[in-house]
C-alpha cells in the first residue's frame, strides 16, 4: 500500500476516532484530547517485539483481544500501559456501584468496554466510508505481559500482515497510554487497498 | 475569493475541495500543517479558512490561538473529526466562525457561509 493510500486510511481512523472521542468524553465525563492516529503496516516480527520497545518495555500491560468478521476479518489488540486502572477510577462516567472504588471485576469490564468502543470506532471507521460492513466477537481480557506475548507470538493467530493504529488518548488532566493493532490476513488487506484505490479515483475523477 | 484548506490528510483536503460550491473552487491554496497556514495567511491575504483541528505539531486550536495573538483573524470554519461538544465551544471562543463535522457536504458549506453572513 503506498503513501497516497495508507494517508486515506488514517484520515478515515481518524473520523473513527472522532466518533470515539466523543463517545468516551460522555460516558467518562471528561474532554478526551485526541492526537492524530499513525497507521502503518508491519509484520509479523515487529509486533512480537513490540513490548520490549520504548515505555512498553519499562511498564506492566492490559490489553483486550476482539475478532471482527464480515466484508474484512481480522483481530484487534488494544494494549494499555500500567497507569490505566489508576487513570481511569475516580472519572465521573466509571460506573462504580460497590463502594468507593471499583472493584476488579468491575475495572476489567470497563477496560472491556473502553476497548470497544475505541476498536469499533477504528475499524467501523476504515469499514463505512468504504461501503462495507463488519460484525464484532465479544472481547477477552489479556492481563499481563505474559499472556499478550504469548498471544502477540503465537502462530496461531492468522495473518501475515498487521495494520498498525497508534492511538494516544489524553483525557484532560490524566493520560494514559494506549495502542490499538489490528491484524489483517492478505485477503482482507487486498480488499481494503482495492476499496481506498476506488474512493480515491473517484475524488480525482471530475 | 481567496480560500485556503488546511489539514494534514490529503484524502480530506481533496474531499473538502471537491465539496465548495462553484464559486469558490477558483483560488483554492492548500496547507498541510498548521505552520504552513500561518505561512500562507502571512504572505498572502486569504479570505476564508477551513480548518482541520487534530493535525501534527502546530493543530488546530494553536493556529487559532497565533491569529487572534497576531491580530490576522480571517474567516475560519473549522472542520474536525472531533465532534465533542466542548471543542466546538473552544474554537468559538479562538474566533471561528462556525464549527462543522467531517465529512461535509457541499450542501452544509452553503449553509454554513450563509450562516456566517457570508453569502
Amino acid at each position: 500500500m503506498d503513501a497516497e493510500k495508507l494517508d486515506a486510511l488514517q484520515e478515515l481512523v481518524n473520523l473513527g476516532m472522532g466518533a470515539a472521542g466523543a463517545a468516551l468524553a460522555q460516558a467518562l465525563g471528561t474532554f478526551v484530547e485526541l492526537v492524530v492516529p499513525g497507521v502503518d503496516f508491519t509484520d509479523r516480527r515487529s509486533v512480537a517485539s513490540l513490548l520490549d520497545t520504548g515505555a512498553w518495555a519499562k511498564q506492566d500491560v492490559e490489553a483486550v483481544r476482539q475478532p471482527f468478521f464480515g466484508a474484512f476479518t481480522g483481530e484487534t489488540l488494544m494494549i494499555f500501559d500500567e497507569q490505566v486502572n489508576a487513570q481511569l477510577v475516580d472519572l465521573p462516567g466509571c460506573l462504580v456501584t460497590s463502594g468507593d472504588k471499583p472493584t476488579t471485576a468491575e475495572q476489567h469490564e470497563l477496560l472491556l468496554d473502553l476497548s470497544n468502543v475505541v476498536v469499533g470506532a477504528c475499524v467501523n471507521g476504515i469499514a463505512e466510508p468504504l461501503n462495507e460492513s463488519v460484525s464484532f466477537g465479544p472481547p477477552t481480557r489479556l492481563g499481563d505481559r505474559g499472556e499478550v506475548r504469548a498471544y502477540l507470538s503465537r502462530e496461531a493467530v492468522a495473518w501475515h500482515e498487521g495494520l498498525i493504529v497508534n492511538v494516544d488518548f489524553r483525557l484532560e488532566a490524566r493520560s494514559f497510554r494506549s495502542r490499538v493493532l489490528i491484524f489483517l490476513p492478505e485477503p482482507s488487506i487486498h480488499r481494503i487497498d482495492h476499496a481506498v484505490t476506488k474512493l480515491l479515483d473517484g475524488l480525482t475523477a471530475s | 475569493m481567496r480560500v485556503l484548506i488546511v489539514d494534514d490528510s490529503r484524502l480530506a483536503r481533496m474531499t473538502l475541495r471537491k465539496a465548495l460550491p462553484p464559486d469558490l473552487t477558483a483560488d483554492v491554496v492548500e496547507a498541510a500543517d498548521g505552520d504552513e497556514a500561518l505561512r500562507h495567511v502571512e504572505a498572502n491575504h486569504i479570505d476564508l479558512m477551513f480548518l482541520d483541528l487534530t493535525m501534527p505539531g502546530r493543530d488546530g486550536y494553536q493556529v487559532l490561538k497565533s491569529l487572534q495573538e497576531s491580530g490576522r483573524m480571517l474567516p475560519t470554519i473549522v472542520v474536525s473529526a472531533d465532534i465533542q461538544a466542548l471543542a466546538a465551544e473552544r474554537v468559538m471562543k479562538l474566533g471561528a466562525i462556525a464549527f462543522v463535522k467531517k465529512t461535509l457536504k457541499p450542501t452544509d458549506i452553503t449553509d454554513v457561509l450563509q450562516r456566517a453572513g457570508l453569502r
